[in-house]
């Protein structure tokens, strides 16, 4: 048989099935559909979880503070010093005039400090160099060499002993989600893996006179497998449409909450809509690849000589 | 054209014999009613031809090849040379009379242009033109069976294999059935046709062979029922 004629008509037919078995389609939709949300919104929660530490692991820094006498130019040789620690990852400089502006527009709605601020004729803050470390365990080390640095004596103060608690938290938060937010997604992946199998199965067992049929009308068993293998793909295909149709505006409704829960500024929608689409792939991959074994590994059966 | 040399099959270990020895020839061209009680052996010998079944020892030869030795990748090739019938009329539910006919075709690689001409003139042989684009659920026991002869022809088999076809019939239909499988034979298809209907196989007069527990024990040739 030529084989686009072939494949035309496994399409045709896995299409026709698709709709003539309407009730049965709509179940394994629906299952399919339910799988995948399982799936993907473990996925979410984890990457909402790790997002979160990871955000929260960047407000974790060192302030170390200067003495109003010191000059710029030795701030400058001081953060190029610092810069050169290994475990540093970056440094931000605030002057003293920023860190003023930065009081007075945090503070804009009280108008008592303004008052005071104003009525006050030096600027009573100093300068300060914001010091991040690349991993959170690494920040003693940091500050450890900074005690022991030969600047040390022009720093009035180094500022991250209420920050400790914090880290100590994010630290098993973050261990935490590693090691057991893999592990949940791996089970109730399964799960999810073995309900969608299942109804497959099942749909296409309840069809088995069909296959029999067509093989004893001495159809090859890819040509019975086609239409069987096309209904699979279109319940992966579809059920993650609605999946995804599902979870996206969720996620979108739970963003603000969770920026204002968690106290972070990212912009979570904009972190979704690309998120999003990576994990929609993901769930079209999963699902059309579960339609097509499933259908594979059930028709099998019924496939003998 | 068909040839059973000292066939026999059993299942569960020996312990149910279906057949026996069995030496049987059959004729290109023939009308052959397998007759016999129930667990005779009548559909294990239908179903070791199509390949469903295989002979435990002996030989079966279709157009002189062993079917033994024909592999589940090419068993299909052989399955569209016989067109088959069954008593629980087997057809695909979910297509129409004319879909049921085209699927045999299709499965031969037909193209649709040809497909679109001969599935008219199939079941126009059948008595059911007018009901081409019924579902098997709109049609009664005789008509579906009348589509699934048609399905048979479709690919204009050597032989047609038919097993019990009248057994969920009325006498009428049973008999209407028979007729269009005789037309069949007219045109040179052999036909097996195992059978209860007594009645029947004495009206139309052809070859009878009896099977009794596995064993070939009666095969005359313009004869009558016995068992």
């Amino acid at each position: 048989m030529d084989k686009s004629v072939a494949f035309a008509r496994i399409i045709k037919y896995g299409l026709l099935n698709f709709w003539r078995y309407r009730w049965l389609s709509t179940t394994a939709l629906l299952v399919t559909t339910i799988s995948l949300l399982v799936f993907s919104g473990l996925l979410a929660i984890n990457q909402v979880a790790t997002i979160t530490a990871q955000s929260l692991k960047s407000k974790v820094n060192i302030s170390v503070f200067f003495s109003k006498d010191v000059p710029a130019e030795t701030i400058k040789e001081i953060t190029a010093e610092i810069e050169k620690i290994d475990e540093v990852r970056s440094t931000k400089y605030i002057s003293a005039g920023e860190a003023l502006a930065d009081f007075k527009s945090r503070h804009a709605d009280d108008p008592l400090i303004q008052k005071t601020l104003d009525q006050l004729k030096d600027n009573p803050l100093e300068s300060s160099l914001v010091v991040s470390a690349k991993e959170l365990d690494q920040y003693p080390v940091v500050i450890s060499k900074l005690e022991r640095s030969r600047f040390q004596p022009l720093f009035k103060s180094i500022n991250f002993a209420d920050n400790q608690k914090l880290i100590d938290i994010l630290q098993r938060v973050t261990r935490g989600i590693r090691n057991f937010g893999f592990l949940l997604v791996a089970i109730f992946s399964s799960v999810a893996i073995l309900v969608m199998f299942n109804t497959l199965r099942l749909t296409i067992f309840s069809r088995r006179e069909e296959i029999e049929i067509m093989r004893l009308v001495g159809a090859f068993n890819w040509y019975i497998r086609g239409p069987f293998i096309l209904e699979g793909v279109l319940y992966g295909f579809f059920g993650t449409i609605i999946a995804s149709a599902l979870l996206f505006p969720a996620m979108r409704l739970l963003s603000p909450q969770i920026m204002r829960f968690f106290g972070i500024s990212l912009d979570a929608s904009t972190y979704f809509s690309w998120g999003f689409w990576k994990l929609a792939l993901l769930e079209l991959g999963f699902g059309v690849a579960l339609g097509i074994a499933s259908s594979i590994i059930a028709t099998r059966k019924h496939l003998k000589i | 054209m068909i040839e059973f040399k000292n066939v026999s099959k059993s299942y569960k270990a020996g312990l149910v014999v279906a057949l026996k020895n069995v030496d049987l020839e059959i004729l290109q061209g023939e009308f052959i009613s397998i007759v016999g009680k129930s667990g005779a052996g009548k559909t294990t010998l239908l179903r070791m031809i199509t390949l469903e079944e295989k002979p435990d020892s002996g030989t079966i030869l279709i157009e002189k090849q062993d079917i033994g030795r024909i592999t589940s990748k090419d068993a299909p090739l052989l399955r569209r040379k016989i067109g088959f019938v069954h008593q629980d009329i087997k057809l695909l539910p979910q297509r129409t009379a004319a879909e049921n006919v085209a699927f045999a075709m299709e499965v031969n690689g037909v193209s649709n242009r040809q497909i679109f001409k001969d599935v008219p003139k199939i079941l126009d042989l059948v008595g059911l033109r007018e009901k081409s684009s019924a579902f098997p659920t709109e049609l009664s026991g005789g008509e579906r069976q009348r589509v699934a002869i048609a399905r048979a022809l479709a690919h204009k088999p050597v032989l047609l294999i038919a097993d019990e076809p009248t057994g969920n019939l009325d006498d009428e239909n049973a008999w209407d059935i028979l007729q269009l499988l005789l037309k069949i034979n007219e045109f040179g298809t052999t036909v097996l046709l195992a059978t209860h209907a007594s009645q029947l196989v004495d009206r139309i007069k052809k070859r009878v062979v009896t099977l009794d527990s596995g064993k070939v024990t009666f095969d005359q040739k313009r004869g009558h029922y016995k068992i």
